[in-house]
């Protein structure tokens, strides 16, 4: 992790997009991750502004499945984005949902997220919100 | 663009999707498919025309011509692209109009590039289901 103020590397911010995407899964969210204004805008979600009302979504999404795996295929990175491709794994009633999940997220130099845009994959999404 | 077995660096790489947008925005599919190899798979999501795994040149220029027949106005506003070893990364806002009505969606295009620069399968993400209404209308 940089220092506050320092300027992430690529690979810094690939490591810690890893780690996140790992937790997540879990359900664990690290709040300081966020910047307090972040904005998320999520196929699974909806849109959402602020850390606190981020943050409980992500914490929520997983207990409303019986499974609910992220597993990052590739993440990259550059000055002004971090993009993880995802192949997202959901059970919901039995049903196993195989999907693929794209993340862009915006960083500020200490790495937290101002703002993260998640699309799974239409036909998926409507098998998950049983449409 | 480097020469043949000459590994491409990441900047050749973006280079290379980015000039194969170009190509698609003047109109030019000869450029365009210049930048593919010649067993490029093309992978379209949905259940639309457009959807669906499209095998070599010929069949892959053959899914993307119907865009501009599909579509007036078709607009392709590159955000950013992002490369790895392994794989290009655009992100794209596209707007388009379809019979007077718009149709606007944010893509991403994830492309394999080989080390002579050229796109060897690529996978397009966008609202697919925004697609088909934008179709069926």
């Amino acid at each position: 992790m940089a220092e506050s103020g320092t300027k992430l590397t690529r690979e810094q911010k690939i490591e810690m997009a890893r780690k996140a995407i790992e937790a997540g899964s879990r359900g664990e969210v690290n709040p300081e991750g966020f910047a307090p204004d972040a904005v998320m805008r999520g196929s699974l979600v909806g849109e959402l502004r602020g850390r606190d009302a981020i943050v409980g979504a992500l914490k929520k999404t997983p207990t409303l499945f019986e499974e609910f795996r992220q597993e990052p295929h590739a993440i990259l990175a550059d000055d002004d984005h971090v993009i993880a491709l995802i192949n997202l794994k959901i059970k919901k009633q039995g049903q196993v949902i195989d999907a693929q999940q794209v993340l862009v997220v915006h960083t500020n130099d200490q790495g937290q997220i101002t703002e993260i845009w998640g699309m799974v994959e239409p036909e998926a999404l409507k098998q998950i919100q049983g449409r | 663009m480097a020469e043949t077995g000459t590994k491409l660096n990441l900047d050749q790489k973006i280079q290379v999707v980015r000039d194969a947008f170009d190509s698609f925005k003047r109109g030019d599919m000869k450029a365009l498919s210049d930048a593919w190899s010649d067993d490029i798979v093309w992978h379209g999501r949905g259940s639309t025309k457009f959807g669906g795994e499209f095998k070599g040149k010929e069949a892959v220029l053959g899914n993307i011509v119907q865009y501009p027949q599909e579509f007036q106005d078709i607009r392709l506003d590159i955000h950013d692209i992002l490369a790895s070893d392994k794989h290009v990364v655009a992100l794209v806002n596209s707007s388009s109009k379809r019979n007077g009505q718009a149709y606007d969606d944010q893509l991403t295009y994830v492309f394999h590039i080989s080390d002579q620069g050229k796109a060897t399968e690529a996978w397009l993400i966008g609202d697919t289901e925004l697609l088909k209404k934008v179709l069926e209308s």
